[in-house]
């Protein structure tokens, strides 16, 4: 029998079905963070956490958005969450969650993603739990809902974030972590014992954010349909009046 | 004379700039801001970005990037991407990637 190939779930979003079982005594929530290590902290974290790099080839292709973005696709840590839902210690559910900017397959719906939609299935990290770093917060079954719901309002409402991935997947877990209430997520890089490279995603994150402020503000105020004024270029009006001239005289 | 629409633009573009570069515009009068938003102007427009929205983007990024963009001869990477055969809103998304990119390899620097 042949081995079945493991199967990506490429843009497709999370099933939260498995968030809606009652509570129930003996049930307790987890926020598990993941991150993918980065190339420069390969060894230090083969070492102290026990983990190891991610696969060259993840398997599905990255949105081309030219070198550099590439760069970060593949050379930068992919920051996603697992929840978890347990009964008596005893997994019942489970599910990933992060920030994909993944191309569809259908040419028509990936025109309407422009880049990102939340929610990418990491079946990948399914298949090789090992490589990831990660950290495991208790959560209360409101804290759990709020992570859900703000999950679900993503999917409903997904950003389009122009930004290097890495720096998307952050900011996605962390405001995750922020509905979540997570002990120090409201502070930038404030999310404990993260590796440094996040908190330098951090920041980038913050800037794109600044950044992603500015051009709302333009696209709300001004419009393509009118023309920006066009204003008196001196150096080359000089030039006209000097060509006139010669044209007149000969 | 200026259109009404033009008078908009320039009253909403130092509104706009005054607000995201503080600390740039704080010591410009009204008449040194027009100025400094017609060079951003021209060069938006001989870089192709004619429109309101496109034009303002622009300009707020050359700003980012101090004036890479309406160099005479912008870098090799700014270059690529104005002469690339995008549209200008591509193009802006393309400048704020570099923007990103450009700030992080700073950030692991420090």
């Amino acid at each position: 029998m042949t081995e079945q190939k493991p199967v990506y779930s490429v843009t497709e979003h999370p099933d939260m079905s498995f968030a809606k079982v009652p509570h129930e005594d003996g049930m307790t929530y987890e926020f598990d963070l993941r991150q993918e290590v980065n190339p420069y902290l390969e060894k230090i974290f083969e070492k102290h956490h026990k983990a190891k790099s991610l696969p060259k080839d993840p398997s599905y292709v990255p949105p081309k958005r030219g070198a550099i973005f590439d760069y970060f696709f593949n050379h930068s840590g992919h920051v996603f969450f697992n929840l978890v839902m347990k009964k008596d210690g005893k997994e019942i559910g489970h599910r990933q969650v992060g920030f994909s900017a993944d191309k569809h397959p259908d040419p028509e719906q990936q025109k309407k993603l422009k880049i990102g939609v939340p929610g990418y299935v990491f079946d990948q990290e399914k298949s090789d739990p090992s490589y990831h770093f990660n950290k495991t917060f208790q959560l209360s079954r409101k804290q759990f809902d709020n992570v859900v719901k703000f999950v679900e309002e993503n999917i409903q409402n997904p950003p389009t974030y122009h930004w290097p991935c890495a720096v998307n997947c952050v900011r996605f877990t962390m405001r995750a972590a922020q509905a979540a209430e997570l002990p120090n997520a409201k502070l930038m890089g404030g999310l404990v014992d993260l590796p440094t490279t996040t908190q330098a995603y951090l920041a980038l994150s913050k800037l794109s954010e600044k950044l992603e402020k500015a051009a709302k503000k333009i696209a709300k105020t001004f419009s393509n349909d009118r023309k920006a004024p066009m204003p008196e270029n001196k150096q080359d009006l000089t030039r006209q009046i000097a060509n006139k001239k010669a044209q007149s005289r000969g | 004379m200026n259109r009404p629409q033009d008078n908009r633009f320039y009253h909403y573009a130092a509104c706009f700039l005054r607000d995201e570069f503080p600390e740039k515009t704080k010591a410009w009068d009204d008449a040194k801001l027009k100025s400094e938003i017609d060079k951003g102007l021209l060069a938006a427009h001989r870089s192709g970005f004619s429109g309101e929205a496109d034009a303002m983007g622009f300009i707020d990024l050359d700003w980012r990037f101090d004036g890479a963009l309406s160099a005479n001869t912008p870098d090799d990477s700014i270059q690529a991407v104005l002469d690339s055969d995008e549209s200008a809103d591509v193009k802006l998304d393309c400048l704020r990637d570099l923007y990103c990119a450009r700030e992080w390899g700073k950030m692991k620097n420090d």
